[in-house]
């Protein structure tokens, strides 16, 4: 395992730090027009193809006005938008950071190791929950964007 | 507001050919090199048990006799258990934010990387690995695709005078 750290040390980190570099950028710039914007008022963002082709919600629908309402900082209404995304979002946000640390270090950090079942019951509930978020009975309703 | 007249249909149609077809390329590609690896794998010799000595099929993963795990020599880009990235963040990043259902199979890959890194089996985890890693690009691009499309309707719309 040494050997192979070494013999791509130079080469590999500068890559790893340009990607982690880019990454941040791009997330910055996101950031910056989810806040701007308002996804539910503006051209600007592209339509879920899912919804257009469809007519049906898919598990992300919502999530972009969701970000744009928890920058503002109105938790509730960022929640009730799209759950799954606001569920996911820490562990989204901490593989960002560790990404971006990774880059700043040079190395990649040693990843979390998440259990294979805790991942197949994500699973199970994103696809439970875009199922579910497409009924239009009261209870499931909410779960609509 | 859901009325779909001709020009909606067109780009309907559109949109759909161009997920279509790089989709069923996708799964003619992964067709072809399951095959060959089917293939490979029957061509390689038997495996021998650590234990008990007792002489394996190839593609086996625990001894026959006695159960234990059978190790095979570690391809040399896989170091080590640890190291091999499930791709876990970047699939519930497409599966929400590329709303394309390819999310789903790179969510899939990243489970049994996971499942098979426990297992000991770093062979299929590997392999299960640049698979995750696939259907992550797919969806990022089948998304960016959609996104390209959706901005040049646009700018045809602006110039054509009418407002979205």
């Amino acid at each position: 395992m040494d050997e192979v750290c070494v013999s791509k040390s130079i080469a590999g980190q500068r890559a790893l730090r340009l990607k982690s570099l880019a990454v941040f950028v791009v997330g910055i710039v996101a950031f910056y027009f989810l806040y701007t914007f308002n996804p539910a008022s503006s051209t600007l963002y592209v339509p879920c193809p899912f919804h257009a082709l469809t007519g049906l919600y898919c598990p992300g629908c919502g999530s972009l006005r969701s970000l744009h309402h928890l920058l503002h900082g109105n938790l509730t209404i960022a929640f009730w938008l799209n759950p799954l995304m606001v569920v996911s979002l820490p562990f989204l946000g901490c593989s960002f950071l560790s990404y971006i640390l990774g880059g700043i270090r040079g190395r990649p950090l040693p990843n979390i190791f998440v259990p294979a079942s805790y991942i197949w019951v994500y699973l199970g509930v994103v696809l439970l929950f875009w199922g579910l978020r497409n009924i239009s009975a009261y209870p499931f309703s909410l779960l609509a964007p | 507001m859901f009325g779909i007249g001709l020009p909606e249909a067109i780009i309907i149609l559109i949109i759909l050919i161009i997920i279509a077809v790089p989709a069923a390329i996708v799964i003619l590609v992964i067709w072809g090199t399951r095959r060959r690896a089917d293939r490979s794998v029957k061509d390689q010799h038997s495996i021998f048990c650590t234990r008990c000595g007792t002489q394996n099929a190839a593609i086996a993963s625990h001894c026959d006799r006695c159960g234990t795990l059978l190790l095979r020599p570690q391809p040399s880009g896989i170091a080590a258990g640890a190291e091999v990235p499930n791709y876990l963040a970047q699939a519930i990043l497409v599966a929400i934010f590329c709303c394309v259902p390819f999310g789903i199979p790179a969510i899939v890959f990243a489970a049994q990387v996971n499942g098979k890194l426990a297992a000991g089996d770093y062979q299929g985890a590997g392999e299960a690995s640049k698979k995750a890693k696939m259907w992550c690009w797919i969806s990022f691009w089948v998304g960016l695709g959609c996104g390209v499309i959706y901005l040049a309707f646009v700018i045809i719309g602006a110039m054509a005078g009418r407002s979205y």
